[in-house]
């Protein structure tokens, strides 16, 4: 067949329907391949009707135009579409792959296609999302490595800082060919990010690339590979002579890298500069150091900056002495050695002559990081300061109560620690102020392992503080009995379960006290605990609370608090919410519609 | 005449004179103003039971548009003349659905008596909207029918203002690769409950087939799950195409209809996947080979890059489920692959 007169045609033709058909009768160039085309339908017959229909085009006229020209294009089309090339010719080689392994799994749509958004779009709420998928394995899919590697330039940088300390580390080596790939020696941000990346997944594959940034990168990334340094004795010199730049950050770098090394003259440096003005610059580094000379040295400081600190007089001369000894402090985070527990033992010892330390920072902050470190410290520091309970209060004692939460037994737990919830005293007072800082202590204790994710904005500070990594037993079943019975609403609804009669009593009252109040966030949450509860008047009460914000100027946005909370109803509410929405709002019933469709669809249990 | 009949004639005639207008005007000189017009039209096309010229027509404009549907004045010439060649076949498909629509509709006309056609799909082109029953009733009907879904994915027809999901599913039975799709508009969208990826298989009672070519609509009231077995992916193997010659002649063969689906999909059973100067390529077993690549099918998210992620392993004796698209500048045919089909699972290239 002689597709090259065919493809002439095609061209000619594609050429007049970008023009306009004005121009298509008496068309030169067309009327050239007429001749050619009658030839070739001698043989093949479905040319002469090619060359009929383009004779039509450059007869026509501006009227006729237009339907000869689609006439010809129909025709020309339909033979071309029959003519495609397919195949390749040369030596079919392997596709080089860099294999995720058998942990691939595949996510379902519906999760995907908001966390491909969230991964390449700009707005709000994109970081929960995405921290909600990893959590869920969504990244384990390998339609999603490409996007996360993309995540790193991300303009927030919270979003790139996630993703290359939670998610590409699951992709192992195999994402190291992109991220060389992708990597700009002269650029910022997520380039920083990939350079890290890239060392810690391949430390000794990277530093060609280490040596070429200190050379020819940015400023950034040449801090960067600096940071990266360290993993081998040849970068001991070049280290050493950074560690005295004038740059703040470049010294940072330097000298964290040099607390990887052994060298005696490494050692040095790193004490050095951490005796002097540097130290807040390495104590983190210092902290993951396991070099013995320098946890002495630590120690060493630590020993001395005390004993300071407990000699001065000057209250700002001792606030600074305790930001002092506070960065020693911070560099035994996470040890549980026999030299860090010694130091804790001792420290703990000197609470009361440091509690007398009243300027700012103060003794108490020293008292209360001694008491952390020793919550996540050794056993031995563990039972101290649990042992000394009773002594204490506000934040050391919720570090008292993080620490028996994971040592000794629920019951042992509520045995030592229900007592200053039980007995709270009737009024606050002078009096009564111990009593009431060991009360709120115990409740944050409780409030560091919450059952309602909602609720751990609730979560104070020094809870937090004291929270450690990992799971943590389950709490004593009558600590949710002593909420109940000291009346106290937020711990009952962190604490709440199933079938607990008295909850079942309680928060049916709380419920309708507050909504007699007004229906607000506080009767929200109270409901919001009932439903996950399945407690047998959840239904009752959401539609309750539907019935009084029906009435707000608020109710639009219903959708948001209460809407959530529809999908976690039996089944078996449908029916009943269906029956109050003709009396609703559109505005109301249109924020609700989602969360009723979810309830309706759900799977029966 | 029904009201319908009357209101359909009167769309074609206005499909007609635009598509006239336009061929007229030349497509090098669409401008902000033309695209509007045609917009404004196409929603006539709709009120004139003409759901699918109307979908051709905004095919047309999106070719011109940018990421909201709007006619992106900003595109330099130079870049627009890729979208040509496309934009004149559709304009060759408009016309031709002018005339076969004509010819349909002057059948009905002389015969109000006249079912629907079921050997192609130009009643849902003009507008018919098939009933269950009524595919029921003309035997378009499959019963006891077991489905695995290959492939899934939502899309934003902006133009057409609703979401669209597309589910692609092997039947187990025949062997077909077969359509579901949900339609969503905007205004209903949040009463509509949108579908999912499916990962188990579908037993189906009574699965009704819509008139189509190589990859029709489907549609059941009804469907029991039930899980995945290695028998159901080996009988979903079995049905692949294994001579890639044979393959190409039907795809061919059904292209060259102008009111066929452009872009069909088949299952393909492979000796290796491979690689040529960067270009991916599908080999059967008598060396018969296939390139790869995204171009020009964009309804799906990219697919080709994932290859080089995947386990050496399925590169070799496994099944390939590819979208094929011919390209009316470079004349290839070729292909985008949507997932692969193991002996242990369905591998999903695109959602």
């Amino acid at each position: 067949m002689s597709i090259a007169i065919l493809t002439q045609v095609s061209d000619e033709l594609r050429r007049l329907a970008i023009a306009g058909s004005g121009v298509s009768g008496g068309d030169f160039r067309l009327k050239k391949l007429i001749a050619p085309l009658e030839k070739a339908g001698e043989k093949a017959p479905v040319f002469a009707k090619v060359a009929q229909s383009a004779q039509a085009v450059v007869d026509s006229n501006e009227k006729t135009a237009p339907v000869a020209l689609l006439e010809l294009a129909g025709l020309v089309n339909a033979i071309l579409y029959t003519q495609g090339e397919t195949g390749l010719a040369g030596e079919l080689l392997t596709i080089e792959t860099t294999d995720l392994g058998a942990r691939q799994t595949q996510a379902s749509a519906r999760l995907l296609k908001p966390l491909l958004e969230a991964l390449s779009t700009t707005g709000s709420g994109r970081l929960e999302l995405i921290r909600d998928a990893f959590e869920r394995g969504a990244f384990a899919d390998l339609r999603l490595v490409k996007p996360a590697l993309e995540a790193l330039d991300d303009p927030y940088p919270e979003i790139g800082d996630f993703v290359v300390e939670r998610v590409l580390p699951l992709y192992g080596k195999a994402i190291l060919p992109e991220l060389r790939r992708s990597f700009d020696q002269n650029g910022k941000a997520g380039h920083l990010l990939r350079l890290r990346l890239m060392h810690q997944l391949d430390p000794q594959g990277t530093r060609a690339l280490i040596a070429q940034t200190l050379d020819d990168g940015s400023k950034e990334l040449k801090v960067v590979a600096i940071e990266c340094l360290g993993d081998s004795d040849e970068d001991l010199a070049y280290l050493l002579e950074q560690s005295k730049a004038k740059a703040k950050d470049v010294r940072a770098a330097a000298l964290g890298a040099l607390t990887k090394l052994d060298a005696a003259v490494a050692v040095e440096a790193v004490q050095k500069a951490a005796g002097g003005a540097d130290l807040a610059l390495i104590v983190d580094r210092l902290r993951t150091s396991r070099n013995p000379a320098l946890l002495k040295f630590l120690l060493t400081e630590a020993d001395r900056q005390l004993a300071k600190l407990l000699k001065l007089k000057d209250k700002t001369e001792q606030g600074t002495a305790v930001t002092r000894l506070q960065h020693w402090l911070g560099g035994l985070v996470g040890r549980d050695d026999a030299g860090t527990e010694a130091w804790l033992l001792k420290g703990f010892d000197r609470a009361s002559d440091l509690a007398a330390i009243k300027s700012e920072p103060s003794g108490a902050d020293v008292n209360e990081l001694v008491a952390y470190l020793m919550a996540n410290g050794s056993p031995k520091t563990r039972e101290k300061l649990i042992a000394a309970h009773e002594s204490l209060t506000g934040p050391m004692l919720s570090c008292a109560f993080a620490a028996a939460r994971r040592t000794v037994s629920p019951g042992r737990l509520y045995d030592l620690f229900s007592p200053s919830l039980l007995d709270q005293p009737d009024k606050k007072s002078k009096k009564t102020a111990t009593a009431f800082g060991r009360l709120e202590a115990i409740r944050h204790g409780l409030a560091d392992q919450v059952a309602d994710p909602s609720l751990a904005w609730r979560t104070s500070r020094v809870a937090y503080f004291g929270r450690e990594q990992g799971d943590l037993p389950e709490l004593d079943p009558r600590w949710l009995d002593a909420a109940v019975a000291t009346g106290d609403l937020d711990l009952v609804q962190q604490l709440a379960r199933p079938n607990h009669p008295a909850t079942n009593r309680f928060l049916p009252e709380q419920f309708a006290a507050s909504l007699k109040k007004s229906a607000d966030y506080n009767s929200q949450r109270v409901l919001d605990t009932m439903v996950r509860i399945g407690h047998p008047e959840a239904t009752k009460g959401v539609l309750e609370l539907l019935k009084q914000f029906a009435a707000s100027p608020y109710h639009g946005s219903v959708g948001y608090w209460i809407g959530r909370m529809i999908p976690d109803l039996p089944k078996s509410s449908a029916t009943q919410l269906e029956a109050l929405l003709p009396s609703l709002p559109e505005k109301m019933v249109d924020s609700l519609m989602e969360s009723l469709l979810a309830l309706k669809n759900k799977p029966d249990v | 005449m029904p009201k319908k009949f009357g209101r359909s004639w009167k769309g074609i005639d206005l499909l007609e004179k635009l598509t006239l207008d336009l061929v007229r005007i030349g497509i090098g000189n669409m401008n902000a103003k033309t695209a509007k017009e045609i917009e404004e039209k196409a929603k006539q096309l709709g009120n004139a039971y003409l759901p699918g010229a109307q979908a051709t027509l905004h095919r047309f404009t999106k070719l011109f548009a940018n990421e909201d549907s709007a006619y992106d004045s900003s595109v330099p010439a130079s870049q627009r003349e890729a979208v040509y060649s496309e934009a004149l076949d559709q304009l060759g498909r408009l016309h031709s659905l002018v005339k076969q629509g004509r010819a349909y509709l002057q059948r009905r006309g002389d015969d109000p008596e006249l079912k629907p056609e079921t050997d192609t799909a130009i009643a849902a082109w003009l507008g018919h909207a098939w009933q269950l029953s009524e595919l029921k009733a003309v035997g378009l009907v499959q019963t006891d029918v077991e489905l695995i879904q290959l492939a899934f994915n939502s899309h934003n027809d902006i133009a057409r203002q609703e979401y669209v999901d597309t589910g692609v599913w092997l039947n187990l039975n025949t062997g077909r690769i077969q359509l579901s799709q949900n339609f969503r508009p905007y205004k209903a969208a949040k009463y509509i409950k949108s579908d999912d990826s499916f990962f188990q298989v579908a037993t189906v009672a009574e699965l009704c087939v819509y008139p189509g070519d190589v990859n029709p609509r489907v549609r059941w009231e009804a469907m029991t799950p039930r899980p995945l077995e290695p028998s159901d992916l080996q009988r979903a193997r079995t049905h692949a195409h294994s001579d890639f010659a044979a393959v190409v002649k039907e795809v061919k063969t059904n292209l060259k209809g102008p009111l066929s689906d452009k872009q069909p999909i088949y299952a393909l059973s492979f000796r290796r996947i491979g690689q040529i100067d960067g270009t991916f390529v599908v080999e059967d077993a008598t060396g018969n080979r296939l390139t790869m690549t995204d171009r020009g099918m964009t309804d799906e998210p990219a697919s080709c890059h994932l290859l080089p992620l995947l386990s050496p392993g399925l590169f070799e004796n496994q099944t390939l489920v590819a979208r094929f698209r011919h390209d009316l500048d470079t004349r290839k045919l070729q292909i985008k692959p949507l997932s692969l089909v193991t002996e242990s699972a369905v591998v999903r290239l695109t959602m």
